[in-house]
């Protein structure tokens, strides 16, 4: 391989500045004028170009981007603020619905028109003659929903509680009230006391 | 004679910077308006080499700029302040990327081609730096992104192998592979008619 070779092979790959301290090509770039001249052709097309990319320089100013970015920043917040804002009135008034759905009185059609369950009733009837035990058994078969119940009342006072929806509730209610003559004539042998 | 080094002399990641990351994150407008004088020049160098276009570099340096405010808070000490602003220009600039660049770039080879045939057949344009530069920028455009990234940081903006590798995070034996691959390219581009004299 000629010196002017290994110059070339040289000046392909390395850092420019090293060239003239490399022992290996730089004695050679001092006598051979065709090798130089392609190391200066590269070296000054380098340095232009560097220069060309080098001189262009940003538009806009430190101090208006400064404040662009501190307005958007502020605006992010504004927009960020909204958006709590309206997520939090969205949530009181779905809360707001919620409650009249579930607990208000006036809102019972409109539970049963949607088939959302009623939330359950109690009611705890004083017995006049019928055993707590009876009024419980005669109870029964209205409250057919889940969760409904008829439990007979503790104690001196004969009574029986009853849970569940208020139209199985008010059902039970009036098949014991019968019974115990609540309404009217007292079914036969419903009166042992 | 100059070596380039001394021609092109890179801004170095001041103390102050990260000093004044700290107050530009209270939304201190003074500190913040320093805090861009200071890096402003070398993110639109950055942006232009991602570019190879004025208007977009400067978009694109006022997009990182946008982004580097947004995630201040999440910048870390741990690393340097240029080489994560460095990633953000990074990123911006790949977002950016349109399919219509390749086209513009072809052309512009074509272009290159041409002065440099008048290059060679006027001795007189020998030292005509306005068509090196045109040829170095077409073959330039030409490279593939991570080898026109490393030529433009290192022998057209002047930063060591190393601090290249803050900046990219690349390693350095991937640097120096990808820099010598772009060098061969366009240094046998602009040499590439220009036979190995016979002699010596």
């Amino acid at each position: 391989m000629s010196d002017c070779q290994i110059a070339r092979a040289g000046l392909l790959l390395r850092d420019l500045a090293e060239l003239d301290h490399d022992p290996a090509i730089a004695p050679h770039l001092a006598t051979c004028a065709s090798c130089a001249a392609d190391v200066e052709a590269i070296r000054t097309a380098t340095r232009a170009t560097a220069e060309l990319l080098g001189s262009h320089s940003p538009l806009g100013s430190p101090a208006a981007l400064a404040r662009t970015l501190l307005d958007d920043a502020v605006a992010r917040r504004e927009r960020r603020a909204g958006a709590w804002r309206r997520a939090s009135l969205t949530l009181a008034a779905a809360a707001i619905a919620a409650w009249v759905l579930v607990a208000s009185e006036r809102a019972a059609p409109l539970r049963s028109a949607i088939g959302f369950p009623d939330p359950p009733y109690v009611t705890t009837m004083l017995l006049r003659c019928v055993d707590p035990g009876d009024a419980t058994r005669v109870a029964q078969p209205y409250l057919r929903s889940r969760g409904s119940s008829a439990v007979p009342g503790p104690g001196v006072v004969p009574s029986v509680t009853l849970k569940g929806p208020r139209a199985e509730v008010a059902q039970a209610e009036i098949a014991i009230a019968k019974i115990d003559g609540q309404l009217g004539a007292v079914a036969p042998g419903a009166c042992p006391r | 004679m100059a070596s380039l080094s001394t021609i092109m002399s890179v801004p170095t990641a001041p103390d102050s910077a990260t000093a004044l990351v700290d107050l530009a994150r209270s939304g201190d407008a003074e500190s913040l308006t320093a805090l861009i004088a200071l890096v402003q020049p070398r993110v639109y160098r950055w942006a232009l080499g991602f570019t190879a276009d004025a208007d977009d570099a400067d978009d694109v340096a006022q997009e990182a700029f946008v982004l580097m405010y947004r995630r201040l808070h999440q910048y870390s000490r741990q690393s340097s302040f240029d080489g994560w602003l460095y990633q953000i220009t990074r990123r911006v600039a790949n977002q950016r990327q349109r399919t219509g660049r390749r086209r513009a770039r072809l052309a512009a080879l074509d272009d290159a081609r041409r002065e440099l045939h008048a290059y060679l057949t006027d001795p007189g344009a020998r030292i005509d730096r306005e068509r090196l530069v045109a040829i170095i920028m077409a073959h330039l455009a030409l490279l593939p992104p991570r080898q026109r990234e490393l030529f433009d940081l290192v022998d057209l903006q002047g930063y060591t192998p190393a601090e290249v590798a803050d900046l990219t995070g690349a390693n350095p034996s991937t640097i120096r592979a990808n820099l010598f691959k772009a060098r061969a390219t366009i240094r046998a581009a602009l040499l590439e008619p220009l036979p190995v004299a016979a002699g010596a």
